[in-house]
């Protein structure tokens, strides 16, 4: 079951990703330079898709922000059966169900492919086993950059927390405070779960990351939207 | 189908818990989460109150074809009768075919004799509501407000459902979405009809046909009203409304009291509903009046009697003021105290557009929270000064139909039915 998954969704994109980087390896001659180029292409593959979620995101936090105050009132005034029954009634009449908040992490799941085949992708790649890119000495071991008698510390996981925790800072500059707290918390769990895996890897996250950071900063700064959601 | 995508969204959304997230798909992660338990939940509670009310339902789930009937009326309570029997009267003269359910196994509409008017009694609460839920008919007309909202749905074999008003009070002091989901409104009033229209704007809903009825039961009532002369004593009524703006609720004996002291007769009637509401405080103010012979309590379904019999009332916001002012033109004192809009409709407009509060001042006198003590001095002061002018203004002004609203409601609803053929 989980190889047909595995042939449906993963492995087209499995394919386009060894596509794109023996073709820039062959050009650039560089695993480096082919990782950043992958990791760019994906981006833009995905561009359209993520500004639809962003899309309905918006939309579904709007409906939400209208239903808010109505609903306020009801939670005060009743509960049980009666709280449920009025809530229902608000619901119809905004059009909304609480099942319509997993249209919002569309934007989430059209990723999850993505990832799944990168991990597989790269952390069974051959090609970039001991070769090295700028201060990492090898692409497929984490990069163990400093060292304190026995502690060894991977860096490049550290460098992709602080971009991730800049792209949140903007990203969450016209939301409130709690999902600012959340979003940060998730950067420092996502430092400890990326913290021990292959430096490849952790190179195209934290490139995604820039490149999220790039979209983040021009649609707040340049384009001036009011906010992202 | 939900619940089996939710889980099926759920487990996928665990499986790449090791894999990159950045800030925008984070915060979409975290809404979903937050979005699927909320659904889930949702779904549940949906689920268990649906299998609550179809155990308690059981046995009523009557797959009932009323469509031999032109129509179908639907009364909460024996005390409406008089809503719905001047328009059966005047439906059964044009010969149209009509049945009346109701939820009081002594409803007075049950001995009713017409050629072409039945009845029906369909049990009480969610038996009721399971019988309704289902039933199939043309137009189902009714009193009680919340359709679609409550227990009580909208079946869906039903082409049409109208709301009769059982009084002329605005819409503000009804339940929430009180009548949102009705297709018409027999109205008693303009004010209903602006409000409705404002709370449609407000919200979007769907224009409901509105007609200019009036209060029906007035019919009936202008009938029971006998001139009397005034008491050497005076009698008062006391007769307030049911639940947090009750005078009753808010004030308890304390506004008693006063009057019982000075020795007046007391009818105290409390609104039906306050039976079954409120049994606590009835069964306290029983216990702290037992001692005053000149207190009577009023339990009838009808208040005429009583009506009849006092020479003032004291009450709040209930609609009996309008019914003992407009047909009885008798003195009213209201007790002003603040209204709690708690879970009403006038949580969503401004209390100082309820008709009520703009009206009632005219009826007698309006008097503060804080002097419900100097009760017996207002009572013989209003009886002394007490003129009727204004009263037939006030109706002219604001009532529908005044008198034989009866025969306009039967043919408004001939002409939606002959409406709905179109």
């Amino acid at each position: 079951m989980v190889e047909i998954l595995y042939y449906i969704f993963i492995f087209p994109l499995e394919s386009g990703m060894r596509f794109v980087l023996i073709h820039t390896y062959n050009l650039f001659n560089n695993y480096g330079i082919a990782i950043i180029l992958m990791s760019l292409v994906v981006n833009i593959v995905l561009l359209p898709l993520y500004y639809l979620a962003e899309h309905w995101q918006g939309k579904e936090r709007e409906i939400r922000k209208k239903m808010q105050p109505e609903l306020d009132k009801i939670n005060n005034a009743f509960k049980g059966e009666k709280r449920y029954y009025y809530t229902k009634a608000i619901y119809k009449r905004f059009n909304y169900h609480p099942i319509n908040s997993i249209r919002v992490s569309f934007g989430f799941l059209i990723q999850v492919p993505f990832f799944v085949a990168a991990y597989h992708f790269l952390s069974h790649y051959d090609g970039i086993a001991g070769v090295s890119f700028l201060f990492i000495n090898d692409l497929s071991q984490p990069d163990r950059l400093l060292s304190f008698n026995n502690v060894v510390i991977n860096i490049l996981p550290f460098i992709m927390t602080v971009v991730n925790i800049l792209s949140a800072y903007i990203y969450t500059k016209n939301l409130g405070k709690n999902d600012k707290v959340q979003l940060w918390l998730l950067a420092l769990l996502f430092l400890l779960l990326l913290y021990n895996l292959p430096s490849a890897l952790v190179l195209y996250w934290t490139l995604n990351n820039v490149f999220s950071l790039i979209k983040n900063t021009l649609s707040v700064y340049v384009f001036k939207v009011k906010s992202l959601t | 189908m939900k619940l089996f995508l939710t889980i099926f969204f759920l487990l996928i959304m665990c499986f790449p818990a090791y894999s990159y997230i950045d800030p925008g798909t984070g915060s979409m992660l975290l809404y979903a989460i937050i979005g699927i338990s909320a659904a889930l939940l949702y779904a549940f509670k949906g689920y268990f109150y649906k299998l609550k009310s179809k155990i308690t339902g059981k046995g009523y789930s009557l797959d009932s074809d009323l469509t031999e009937y032109d129509f179908v009326f639907y009364s909460e309570g024996k005390v409406y009768w008089n809503v719905f029997s001047p328009m059966l009267e005047s439906l059964d003269k044009y010969g149209k075919k009509c049945i009346y359910l109701t939820s009081s196994s002594d409803d007075p509409g049950l001995s009713y004799k017409a050629d072409n008017v039945k009845s029906k009694y369909i049990g009480e609460g969610v038996k009721a509501a399971t019988y309704l839920n289902n039933v199939k008919a043309d137009i189902v007309t009714m009193t009680t407000p919340q359709l679609d909202i409550l227990t009580l749905k909208k079946s869906k074999k039903v082409k049409h459902y109208s709301y009769v008003f059982h009084a002329p009070t605005d819409i503000g002091i009804y339940g929430k979405f009180a009548f949102d989901n009705f297709d018409s409104i027999l109205c008693v009033g303009n004010h209903q009809v602006v409000h409705i229209r404002e709370f449609e704007e407000k919200r979007g809903t769907n224009p409901k046909k509105l007609f200019e009825t009036g209060c029906t039961y007035y019919d009936v009532l202008l009938k029971k009203e006998q001139r009397t002369e005034k008491n050497q004593k005076p009698v008062i009524l006391v007769a307030p409304t049911w639940g947090d703006n009750s005078l009753l609720a808010k004030f308890g004996f304390n506004i008693l009291k006063p009057l019982l002291t000075e020795k007046y007769k007391i009818i105290l009637r409390p609104h039906p509903q306050m039976y079954i509401s409120q049994k606590k405080l009835i069964e306290e103010i029983k216990r702290e009046s037992s001692n005053y012979s000149n207190l009577v309590w009023d339990d009838k379904p009808s208040g005429e009697d009583s009506m009849n019999e006092s020479d003032i009332l004291i009450s709040d916001l209930s609609g009996i003021i309008f019914d003992y002012s407009f047909v009885f033109k008798k003195p009213v004192i209201s007790i002003d105290a603040p209204i709690i809009d708690t879970g009403l409709e006038l949580e969503d407009m401004s209390q100082d557009k309820l008709w009520e509060l703009n009206t009632r001042d005219k009826l007698g006198k309006l008097v503060k929270e804080e002097n419900i003590s100097n009760l017996p001095a207002y009572v013989e002061e209003l009886l002394m000064l007490f003129g009727k002018e204004n009263i037939e203004n006030i109706i002219e002004e604001s009532i529908y139909n005044f008198g034989k609203t009866g025969d306009v409601a039967a043919k408004q609803l001939i002409e939606l039915k002959e409406s709905l053929k179109k």
